[in-house]
């Protein structure tokens, strides 16, 4: 990767995941805001949990779009694996206080996965 | 085929009911450049990609519209919650709530019904993310025009957000965009 190209560019300008899901880019270089960008507080723990996976799963996402047109930049790869493990040990933690987020081999009785809230309802 | 993740990609906590921006925000449910007509789109274009990258990026920026589709919704239902028809009615959506009371229906903010004529296939790849890249525009486009009708910071933020995932995905077709260019014209990618 030579240092001009618009990969380097973009892979050393990326933001932490907090920002990246406040701003919904993890590239600074790419980032083009209009009017408002998002500041999330989370208004209790489970809310808090939630968006430690929403951040995570969010950057690791973000490469794997980068890495779908750049299938050969090792250090993205390294990154994806990175904030890809970091999005799993969250979901788990927040599927063993909360119920399932994905369906596993090891769910509970009585089946959880129809509780509230569904996603589209406050917490 | 698909999994579901019991959760949305950015939260919606919308505490203040309001069914004028609920009638906005629909069209990006299903309106011609709404997150429907985006998912479709790239579904139905990823199958004669003439390389891997076409098909993977067509494949993840489609699934991840879906997710956009569901944060729309969730908006819309948010907005919507406890809403009565004299509300509705006085809004100026008597009509609304007629068809579909406080449901969520894919529709452009003047109730047209989600059409598949809103998207191209057309088996060129560079005709495909032409369209592509146009399509992520004009949705950027449309939620700052939602974001210029509100000030509600819980509606701002995941506009926001979506907004800015348009001009993520525009980068991401032009970078192949041009690659197939250079690839199909060579010397002459000039030309596009």
């Amino acid at each position: 990767m030579n240092n001009n190209s618009e990969e380097y560019k973009e892979l050393y300008s990326i933001v932490d995941p907090k920002e990246a899901l406040n701003r919904g880019n993890l590239f600074d270089y790419f980032f083009w805001p209009y009017k408002y960008v998002a500041n999330l507080k989370p208004s209790n723990e489970r809310e808090a949990l939630m968006q430690e996976v929403q951040m995570y799963s969010f950057a690791a996402h973000e490469l794997n779009l980068y890495l779908d047109i750049y299938p050969d930049d090792k250090q993205a790869l390294g990154l994806y694996n990175q904030y890809k493990e970091i999005a799993e040990q969250y979901m788990n933690e927040y599927e063993n206080r909360y119920g399932p987020i994905i369906l596993n081999s090891n769910e509970n009785y009585p089946w959880q996965w129809i509780n509230s809230p569904w996603p589209w309802e406050r917490f | 085929m698909w999994k579901y993740e019991k959760r949305l990609q950015f939260p919606v906590n919308i505490k203040k009911k309001n069914v004028q921006m609920a009638k906005y925000i629909i069209t990006q449910n299903g309106g011609s450049n709404g997150e429907l007509a985006a998912t479709l789109r790239y579904l139905n274009q990823r199958y004669t990609m003439p390389d891997e990258k076409g098909k993977a990026i067509l494949s993840d920026i489609a699934t991840e519209e879906m997710a956009h589709l569901e944060i729309i919704s969730a908006m819309v239902y948010q907005l919507l919650d406890g809403a009565t028809a004299e509300e509705l009615k006085e809004a100026g959506l008597g009509s609304q709530y007629t068809e579909h009371g406080l449901g969520v229906y894919p529709q452009d903010s003047n109730g047209v019904p989600f059409t598949a004529a809103y998207f191209a296939v057309t088996n060129d790849p560079l005709a495909d993310l032409a369209e592509d890249m146009a399509a992520e525009q004009k949705a950027r486009a449309v939620y700052e025009n939602l974001m210029n009708l509100t000030d509600d910071e819980d509606i701002l933020a995941p506009l926001s957000f979506l907004r800015q995932r348009e001009v993520i995905h525009y980068e991401r077709f032009k970078a192949l965009y041009e690659e197939y260019a250079e690839k199909l014209l060579g010397d002459k990618s000039y030309l596009i």
